[in-house]
C-alpha cells in the first residue's frame, strides 16, 4: 500500500517538473521585435534628405548616394515579450561590396529607442578610404533571444576628396574580413625513417650458425673419456626433482619471454626457485656425503 | 718445429686433467664460439637492435665467466679453493646462471 502511494507521488512530481520545464523552455529563447524602424539620410547641416520607414524583414534602401559629409541614421525600438528590451549588441554594419571589408556603428539607447549613425569619416577611420557600394545591415544580438540580422539595402558611399586616409590594404583584418592568402604552409610531420635491416636470409643463416656450437658440444661431450651419468643413479629421486625443477625454471623463462612481464615472472621465479634450491640442496648434500664416504 | 712440440706437450698434459675440467672446457669453447658468431653478425649488419645484441653477447660472456669460476673451484689442482666443496661451487654456479639468464631474457625484449 505504501509502495503504491509512493509511486503515485513520484508520478505527480514528475508531471509537475515536466510542466515547469516546458514553460521554462518557451521563455528561454524568445523573439525580439523591432518596431518604428526609421532610416534617415542626413545632410552635412543635419537636415533630412530622405526619410524611409522600414519594416523587418523588408529592405528599404535602394542604393542612394551618400555625399561626402552626409550620414546614415537608423533608429529603432526593440521589445521582447511586450516590454522594452536592451539587447547586448545593437550595431549597424556597412560591408563593402568590392572588398568585403566592414565598418560598424554602435547603437545608443535614448528614451526607449536605439539610434545608430554612420558616415564616411567613421568608415574611413575603421577600414580606410574605400568609396563604392556598401551593404547596410542592422545587427541585434542577445544571449536570451534569437538574433536579428536585418539587411536594410545598399548605399553608395562617397568620401571627401580632402581626406588623406589610405586605401585599405588588401590584407586588412576586420571582424568580418579574414584573408586566407597569408596562411603559412602546413607542416607535415616527418616520421622517423625505420632502421635499415638486413635481408631475412642473412639473419636466419646466422641464427643457424649460432646453434652450431651447441650441437657440437652436445655431440662432443659424451665422447670425452670418463663421462658418465652415475651421478643420476646415486640419488635418483632428488636428482629427478632437481633437474625437473631446473627445466621448469627455464620453461618459465621461455613463457616470460613470450607472454609475461617481469612483474609477473619474478614472484613465480622466486617461489619456484625456493623449490629448486631445496631439491638441489638435498641432491648435492647426498652426493657430497657419498663422495666423502668414498674418499675415506 | 718448436710449435708442434709445444702443442703435443700441452695435449699430453691436458689429457691428464680430470673429466669435469674437460667437460667445462668444452662448454667454455661453446660459449666463445656462440659469442663469436653473434659478434660477426653484428659487424656485418650493424648494431640495430642494440639491446638484443648486448643481451645475446653478454649472455655468452657471462656464461663463460661463470663457467671459468666453476672450473677454478672444481679443479683439484687449484689449491686456492680447498675450502669450497665442488657441490657448493656447482650450486652457486646454478643460481648465478639462473639469475644471468633471467636478466638476459628480460633485456632481450
Amino acid at each position: 500500500m505504501a509502495n503504491f502511494l509512493l509511486a503515485v507521488l513520484a508520478l505527480l512530481v514528475q508531471v509537475a517538473f515536466s510542466l515547469a520545464s516546458t514553460q521554462d523552455a518557451t521563455g528561454l529563447f524568445s523573439e525580439l521585435v523591432l518596431s518604428n524602424v526609421k532610416v534617415v539620410l542626413k545632410a552635412t547641416d543635419g537636415s533630412a534628405i530622405t526619410t524611409l520607414i522600414a519594416a523587418y524583414p523588408k529592405p528599404v534602401l535602394a542604393n542612394p548616394e551618400i555625399p561626402a559629409g552626409a550620414s546614415l541614421d537608423v533608429s529603432t525600438a526593440i521589445t521582447k515579450g511586450g516590454e522594452v528590451f536592451k539587447p547586448q549588441q545593437v550595431k549597424l554594419m556597412l560591408k563593402s561590396k568590392s572588398l568585403g571589408l566592414a565598418a560598424y556603428a554602435i547603437g545608443k539607447f535614448k528614451s526607449g529607442s536605439y539610434a545608430l549613425s554612420i558616415n564616411a569619416a567613421a568608415v574611413e577611420k575603421q577600414i580606410g578610404k574605400l568609396p563604392g557600394e556598401y551593404e547596410v545591415t542592422l545587427l541585434i544580438g542577445d544571449p536570451s533571444a534569437k538574433g536579428i540580422d536585418y539587411v536594410l539595402g545598399t548605399v553608395e558611399l562617397r568620401f571627401s576628396a580632402a581626406s588623406t586616409a589610405l586605401e585599405p590594404a588588401a590584407v586588412v583584418r576586420t571582424a568580418f574580413f579574414q584573408p586566407i592568402n597569408n596562411v603559412k604552409p602546413e607542416i607535415h610531420h616527418i616520421f622517423r625513417a625505420p632502421e635499415k635491416r638486413p635481408p631475412a636470409v642473412v639473419s636466419y643463416v646466422f641464427a643457424g650458425l649460432a646453434f652450431l656450437p651447441l650441437i657440437a658440444v652436445l655431440l662432443y661431450v659424451p665422447t670425452i673419456a670418463g663421462v658418465n651419468f652415475k651421478g643420476l643413479t646415486a640419488a635418483p629421486l632428488y636428482s629427478l626433482l632437481f633437474h625437473g625443477g631446473l627445466c621448469s625454471m627455464l620453461l618459465l623463462y621461455v613463457v616470460f619471454w613470450l607472454r609475461l612481464n617481469l612483474a609477473q615472472t619474478l614472484p613465480l621465479a622466486g617461489i619456484w626457485g625456493l623449490f629448486v634450491a631445496g631439491s638441489g640442496y638435498l641432491l648435492l648434500s647426498s652426493l657430497s656425503k657419498q663422495r666423502l664416504k668414498k674418499d675415506q | 718445429m718448436v710449435l708442434s712440440a709445444i702443442i703435443s706437450a700441452f695435449s699430453d698434459e691436458y689429457k691428464k686433467s680430470p673429466v669435469r675440467v674437460k667437460v667445462l672446457d668444452a662448454f667454455l669453447i661453446y660459449a666463445l664460439a656462440t659469442a663469436g658468431v653473434q659478434f660477426a653478425y653484428m659487424m656485418l649488419v650493424g648494431t640495430f637492435p642494440f639491446n638484443a645484441f648486448l643481451a645475446g653477447f653478454l649472455s655468452c660472456v657471462g656464461f663463460f665467466a661463470l663457467t671459468v669460476c666453476l672450473r677454478m673451484q672444481v679443479d683439484p689442482a687449484n689449491k686456492d679453493f680447498t675450502g669450497i666443496s665442488p657441490e657448493r661451487a656447482f650450486a652457486d654456479y646454478c643460481l648465478a646462471n639462473l639469475v644471468l639468464h633471467l636478466v638476459v631474457w628480460n633485456y632481450m625484449g
